[in-house]
């Protein structure tokens, strides 16, 4: 006895079985059929969970609503007077930046125009008055000075640029 | 990249169908392994379905660094123990397997010398008796085209583990075979 005929008899073995699964009809197309169906089970079955858990979760919800109204309603009047509450701090804020900003925007308007806070007539008076004052004319020297820079810069452009 | 690769692309992607070529293409292979454990044809038929159920639902985490015929051989071998543990029919089997072997050899088989008919008898009994852990890995072992590696394994075995309990196993067969 020595491992050769171990061998040779794992080896008569195999060749036994490899016999029989000759003759064992091909499983594939079955398994198909069977991992389909299993997939419209559990996909169904998926869903069906899915509709029972909300349905359940539904009826709890309800009946804890129904049994605990009363909690509830107070949780609610509560809830709301906090909003209300909550609402005004949010405007009474919303104001105060808002006056802020109006302040600010008034002093810097009158620095760049050159109108004066203390002046007591309107805003077309204001206007006819300062037209002939010098800050006034300051800004027109600027702008015109800033529009020819322009055009000439643009004039540069358009005979330096390159051809495509 | 095997030629079995576009095969479980597909069959990731939710073709069923192109599983059905794997499940053709393996059946055998894997019928011959677990067929060493069951009691009948019809038993290992029923696990081979299973290997390849179990197959499918676990095909997502089959990385590729084993080969598939690898991977499902692992699958096959944890099936076929586990449901030798299951039916508990390990001393039935072997009786079941031997008549229904008797009944199918083939011409060739019929003309052995009677003394290794004798010899193949006894040593069908002391594989039959081995734990069906040990009696898959010296089967695999002797598997012609199964590498040390791949049969580690599938065992769940390091190579030097593996080696060591074939070893032993060879040894035990041979020691049993030895008229004393």
């Amino acid at each position: 006895m020595n491992m050769d005929t171990i061998r040779d008899f794992f080896e008569d073995k195999r060749r036994e079985r490899e016999q029989e699964a000759a003759l064992v009809p091909p499983m594939g197309a079955q398994l198909v059929a069977m991992i389909e169906t299993r997939q419209t089970a559990r996909r169904k079955r998926i869903i069906y969970l899915w509709i029972a858990g909300g349905l359940v979760f539904v009826l709890a919800a309800t009946g804890a609503g129904l049994y605990f109204r009363d909690y509830v309603a107070a949780f609610f009047t509560r809830m709301g007077e906090s909003f209300t509450r909550l609402g005004e701090i949010f405007a009474r804020v919303t104001e105060n930046i808002a006056d802020y900003l109006r302040t600010i925007g008034i002093s810097l308007a009158t620095t760049v125009s050159g109108a004066r806070e203390t002046a007591t007539s309107g805003i077309i008076e204001k206007a006819t008055t300062e037209v002939s004052g010098w800050p006034v004319q300051v800004w027109y020297v600027v702008f015109l000075v800033g529009g020819v820079a322009l055009l000439l810069g643009v004039d540069r452009l358009v005979r330096h640029r390159k051809p495509a | 990249m095997t030629q079995d690769t576009p095969y479980i692309q597909k069959t990731l992607n939710g073709d069923a169908r192109a599983y059905g070529a794997l499940v053709d293409k393996y059946q055998s292979l894997v019928f011959v392994l677990v067929r060493g454990i069951c009691k009948t044809t019809a038993d290992a038929q029923e696990v081979t379905q299973d290997v390849f159920l179990k197959a499918y639902e676990q095909l997502h985490t089959f990385k590729g660094t084993a080969s598939f015929r690898t991977w499902l051989y692992r699958i096959a071998y944890n099936t076929a123990i586990s449901h030798i543990r299951k039916t508990k029919s390990r001393g039935k089997a072997g009786d079941a397997y031997m008549q229904e072997v008797i009944h199918t050899a083939s011409p060739i088989d019929e003309e052995h010398d009677t003394e290794r008919e004798a010899q193949y008898e006894t040593l069908r009994q002391l594989v039959d008796g081995l734990p069906p852990a040990e009696r898959m890995l010296i089967e695999l072992y002797y598997y012609k085209e199964m590498k040390m590696d791949e049969v580690a394994y599938i065992c769940g075995l390091t190579q030097s583990n593996a080696k060591v309990r074939i070893f032993r196993i060879r040894q035990k067969l041979q020691d049993a075979m030895t008229p004393s």
